[in-house]
């Protein structure tokens, strides 16, 4: 199966980190990419602009609005598309990323598209 | 045994190891269920007319694997995508059961999953692991049968999209995974014993369910501390249950409860599973509340003396020992006799007005112990949720022979692990009993905020407070405990309390 690892945090917290804390953290997640490649396991993933840079669509309702889907404290910061066996699977290499929160989502497989 | 019987009798004794061999081999959880109905469907046309058969497990087996198959193929055929995954034949029924402990417990992990919703895993857990149906249930929870049927659904659903896995945890994920199995448990246990508006004030048969499930649990994973320390809880508070309700359906505090409706040999294989442990050098937290359940029901059992009777007691007394025996009556207390606990023992007999005049700390009663596990207001399991729920043995139970000291001890000792506000209020009745109110009211401060909207809190400061005199205060904290409480024997016991402060 293919599972989405969706990462949240606090984006206040994201931006007033400094280029040695930010460095760090890009380390960290060049580890943890390594070992999804080892394992055959790293089928995606991105890193994403602050929500304030976000457009919202609501087809059919308000339309384009500025700003993320939810505003909340957490936002989506980035995700992981990673292929796993079970959601067991998921959710150990869900710790193993470098952040605090983490959203499992399973992917839809859509054979015929 | 006629055919009926023989299928009764199978369903009883093969319908959870059939439906959690199906369900490890299909993978499937709605159509291992679907076609194991079928089969006993097809068991109570055919048995009365071809015979029952040698082996009805086998029977039972083949024809619901032929069904699930079929299902499948007819599914598969439908969505036209998707090869046929099964078309091996059956796989061998065993008699034996080396196999199907492994399958069973691969489905119990799978039911109390961490991903999964705390009521579902409940509810999960009854249904697969238990063999109870969705009616069934929905009557246990208090729900409407769609509405548990519906909940089933989701978190079958769940199970299967989010990927769940049917296999036994790894070494490394056991003990979290475990506690969540312990957790579940304890909450179907203590669902069983919540105040609601329900038309029955308890349901045992919850409570039963819990304690099978526990004993399943502890052969599936024998040797697991936990398992046993929570069996022993379990034990000991459920043995009380037939003296908890009276006739009418009311509950029965406590100090009223006739002992000789405790079922004693359950109290004593409690007792039994918590020496197995006694050599356990850290106890967790199910073995704390088992250690202080134990205490309630030795005071409780060892005090039934011949005939004795005692003076008045005042606070002092409170704490001897020799106030119990059968024919022992308590006199109309005055505030100060309240907590001459003693008021519990076989043909123990309250005259009126003497519980509410006399009632104190030691009298269970709704609203004030803070009880919870097991009895009357268990309100405090409901706001503490699962893997939380504080059950103490009783605070009230024959708190003549209770061990106050070392209750209040073991309460610290939950406390320091836990952090629940409840847990500190079961300590600070503890402490109050042992001889003092001032460090007992003490410890409740700072708990307001935690207990906001509780009536518990309020109820027992305003016992504290009546103890130690301050009878404005106290019909002060009466009032703010009235006003919080939400059942109606807990609001009554209240008010009798707030009256008996100005005329004893």
């Amino acid at each position: 199966m293919q599972y989405a690892l969706l990462i949240y945090g606090d984006e206040k917290a994201w931006e007033a980190r400094d280029e040695r804390e930010k460095q760090e953290n890009h380390e960290r997640h060049g580890r943890f990419m390594e070992m999804l490649r080892a394992r055959g396991a790293l089928v995606g993933g991105e890193e994403l602009n602050n929500s304030a840079s976000a457009t919202t669509v609501r087809n059919g309702g308000v339309g384009v609005t500025d700003g993320p889907y939810a505003e909340t404290a957490e936002q989506l910061g980035g995700f992981y598309l990673v292929e796993a066996a079970d959601l067991d699977e998921a959710i150990a290499l869900a710790k193993q990323v470098p952040e605090p929160i983490v959203e499992i989502r399973p992917v839809v497989a859509h054979p015929d598209m | 045994m006629s055919a009926r019987q023989a299928v009764e009798q199978a369903y009883r004794d093969e319908w959870a190891r059939l439906l959690a061999l199906l369900v490890t081999r299909l993978r499937r959880f709605d159509v291992a269920e679907d076609s194991l109905q079928d089969a006993y469907a097809a068991a109570a046309r055919v048995w009365p007319d071809q015979g029952v058969p040698q082996r009805p497990g086998a029977w039972l087996y083949t024809t619901a694997y032929r069904r699930a198959l079929d299902r499948i193929r007819r599914a598969e055929a439908d969505a036209r995508r998707l090869p046929l995954l099964l078309t091996s034949p059956p796989s061998s029924f065993e008699d034996d059961n080396s196999d199907i402990t492994d399958e069973r417990l691969r489905l119990l992990f799978a039911c109390c999953h961490p991903a999964l919703r705390p009521d579902a895993r409940a509810a999960l857990m009854l249904r697969f692991v238990a063999g109870l149906t969705t009616a069934e249930i929905a009557r246990l929870f208090l729900v409407s049968e769609p509405t548990m049927a519906a909940r089933l659904t989701r978190a079958k659903a769940k199970m299967a999209v989010a990927g769940i896995p049917l296999r036994r945890p790894t070494a490394d994920d056991l003990p979290e995974r475990l506690d969540v199995v312990l957790a579940v448990l304890y909450l179907i246990f203590t669902e069983g014993y919540r105040a609601t508006a329900g038309p029955d004030v308890v349901r045992p048969r919850l409570a039963t369910e819990a304690i099978r499930l526990g004993y399943l649990v502890g052969e599936l994973l024998p040797g697991e501390p936990r398992i046993v320390a929570l069996l022993s809880l379990m034990l000991l508070q459920h043995a009380r249950r037939d003296a908890r309700v009276a006739p009418d359906g009311t509950l029965v505090l406590l100090p009223d409860q006739d002992r000789v409706h405790w079922h004693h040999d359950e109290i004593a294989r409690g007792l039994a599973l918590l020496d197995v442990l006694e050599a356990t050098p850290m106890p967790g937290e199910y073995h704390l509340q088992a250690l202080i359940a134990a205490e309630h029901v030795r005071a409780g059992t060892a005090l039934q003396g011949p005939g004795f009777s005692m003076p008045s007691g005042g606070r002092a007394a409170g704490s001897s020992m020799a106030q119990e025996g059968p024919g022992f009556s308590v006199p109309s207390g005055g505030r100060a006799a309240g907590s001459s606990m003693a008021q519990e023992g076989p043909g123990f007999s309250v005259p009126s007005g003497g519980r509410a005049a006399g009632s104190s700390m030691a009298q269970e009663g709704p609203g004030f112990s803070v009880p919870s596990g097991g009895r009357a207001a268990g309100s405090s399991m409901a706001q503490e949720g699962p893997g939380f729920s504080v059950p103490s043995g009783g605070t009230g139970v024959g708190g003549g022979g209770a061990r106050w000291p070392r209750i209040a001890r073991l309460y610290a000792e939950l406390e320091r692990r836990t952090g629940s506000p409840v847990v500190r209020l079961n300590r600070a009745v503890a402490i109050a009993e042992a001889g003092s109110p001032e460090a007992a009211l003490a410890l409740l401060d700072g708990l307001d905020r935690a207990l906001t909207g509780n009536h518990l809190l309020p109820a027992v400061r305003a016992e504290l407070l009546v103890r130690l005199d301050r009878l404005d205060e106290a019909e002060a904290a009466f009032d703010q405990a009235l006003a919080l409480v939400r059942t109606e024997p807990e609001h009554a016991h209240l008010a009798r309390r707030r009256a008996a402060l100005r005329n004893p």
